[in-house]
This record gives structure tokens, C-alpha cells and sequence, in this order.
């Protein structure tokens, strides 16, 4: 079974995702500036493919808090609630590695050495979302030159990366969710989790 | 159909709530909807509390430990 922020990431925002799919294909032909307009799509997709994880990973923190806490004593629970939520990083940033490692440390999980030990090709899908994470940075703020390097000077990020992208997120999504059930159950008990 | 369909939201973004902080009951105001994705599929909120008159906090819970502050109650009955 998995969470319901996996469920989420799944149907709403392959749903979403898909939209930006249609959209490149809308803009069909080779006429004058039909680069331009697809170049701006692919921005967008990318932008919109990284809130959407953002999300999904946000959502699986916050269904992890709750279900640790779930047995604890109500009075106490709203002082637990905060010190694990509040001033987390991904309410505000990008889900790079960093942020998503210090979240769920928290947590007390090591998160990137589980999900990485769950399956060979998730050290390759981590280096992904960092590079992502950095297309998304240059996109959001329109700050290429910052991100040069990573980028290899490029400005212009193509769909097929974009789908490369979207991969190592779908790709990681349900180790994700695995490695953080595995935690939940690992601290309250076989029966905790989803 | 998912549990997610079947289970009400309880509050909703801009409603005055109220929760047990240690010692103290405290008021704040409903600042996110984080969805159905609590525990068995109940709804999570944020909710943005002055713990004095320069400091605010924002709690993540499940709307299972609020209460409706007064003016939501006024406005119920």
C-alpha cells in the first residue's frame, strides 16, 4: 500500500505534468518562433515538475510526522508537531538532496543512504534532482550565469531532459515512500505507517 | 474511491481555531489546507499562532486537535 502522498504524486500531478506534455505537442509545425514558444514550455514544465515534487515530498514528511506522533499524549503532540514541521525547508525550497536529507533527518532517518541502499540506480536519480533542482533555480530567477558550471552554459533546457528529469521523480518517488515507511515502522512498530 | 473522498475537511483557510500548547490553549488562524494526508487520511492543516506580540509560530497539526475559536462558533450557531 502507499501514502496518500504518493497517490497524490501519482494521479494530480502526472495529471498536471501531462497538461505540459499536451501543450508541446499543441504547438506543432515549424513556423517562426515556434522554438521560442516551446523553449518557454519547457521552462515552465520544468519549473512545474519541480513544485510538483516539492509537494509530493512535503506531503510525505508531513503523513510521516503524523503517523510517528500518532500515539502520543494530545497535549504533547502540538509541541512535537511544531519542532518536527516548523522552519522545514521544503515549505520554502526546492527538493534538492540537501533539503530533503535535512527534512527527513529530522525525523531521525538517514534518508539518503536508505532510499540509495533500496535500489542501484537511485545514486544516479539523486544526482538528477540536484541538476534539476539547479535548471530550476536558473528558470525561477532567470539567473543562468549563477548556475553556469552545473549547466555547462547552457540556457535552454530541451524536452527530452525535461523527461529525463520527470523520470529519476517518478523513479525515486516510491523508494521514497518506502524508505520512509520502512523509518515509521522501524521507530512505533511493525503496524505503523500506511 | 480513496479514504481521502470519504473523510470531511474540518476547517478551511482564514478560520480562528483553537489548541492545547502545553499548559496553555491557544488561538491562531488557519493559514494552509494541507489536504487529506494525515493519519487514515485526515486533514492537516497550518495554522499561524502569535505567541506574543512580536513573535508568530505556524504549527503543522491534525485538525482533530483544534476547536473552533469563538467567532467560528458564533458564526455556527
Amino acid at each position: 500500500m502507499a501514502s496518500l502522498s504518493l497517490e497524490r504524486w501519482n494521479v494530480e500531478a502526472a495529471a498536471a505534468l501531462d497538461r505540459m506534455e499536451q501543450a508541446h505537442r499543441a504547438i506543432g509545425g515549424s513556423a517562426r518562433g515556434r522554438r521560442y514558444a516551446t523553449q518557454q514550455i519547457n521552462q515552465s514544465y520544468l519549473v512545474l515538475l519541480s513544485s510538483h515534487f516539492q509537494r509530493f515530498c512535503r506531503d510525505l514528511h508531513s503523513e510521516a510526522v503524523d503517523h510517528l506522533l500518532g500515539g502520543i499524549d494530545a497535549r504533547i503532540r502540538p509541541i512535537v508537531h511544531g519542532a518536527l514541521t516548523t522552519g522545514r525547508k521544503l515549505d520554502q525550497g526546492n527538493p534538492n538532496p540537501g533539503n530533503l536529507g535535512a527534512d527527513f533527518g529530522r525525523l531521525g532517518m538517514s534518508f539518503w543512504p536508505d532510499v540509495n541502499a533500496l535500489h542501484r540506480h537511485n545514486p544516479q536519480r539523486q544526482q538528477r534532482l540536484d541538476l534539476m533542482a539547479r535548471w530550476r533555480n536558473a528558470i525561477a530567477h532567470q539567473d543562468f550565469a549563477g548556475q553556469a558550471q552545473a549547466l555547462g552554459g547552457r540556457t535552454e533546457v530541451t524536452l527530452p531532459e525535461v523527461r529525463w528529469f520527470r523520470n529519476a521523480c517518478n523513479g525515486l518517488a516510491p523508494y521514497f515512500d518506502r524508505a520512509v515507511l520502512a523509518h515509521i515502522r522501524a521507530v512505533i512498530g511493525p503496524n505503523g505507517g500506511w | 474511491m480513496g479514504v481521502s473522498a470519504v473523510i470531511a475537511r474540518l476547517y478551511k483557510v482564514g478560520d480562528r481555531v483553537r489548541f492545547q500548547l502545553g499548559a496553555h490553549k491557544v488561538e491562531g488562524t488557519v493559514v494552509e489546507d494541507r489536504g487529506l494526508i494525515g493519519l487514515d487520511g485526515r486533514q492537516l492543516v497550518r495554522v499561524e499562532v502569535p505567541l506574543d506580540a512580536t513573535y508568530v509560530q505556524e504549527f503543522e497539526l491534525p485538525a482533530a486537535l483544534l476547536e473552533p475559536a469563538r467567532r467560528n462558533r458564533a458564526r455556527l450557531s
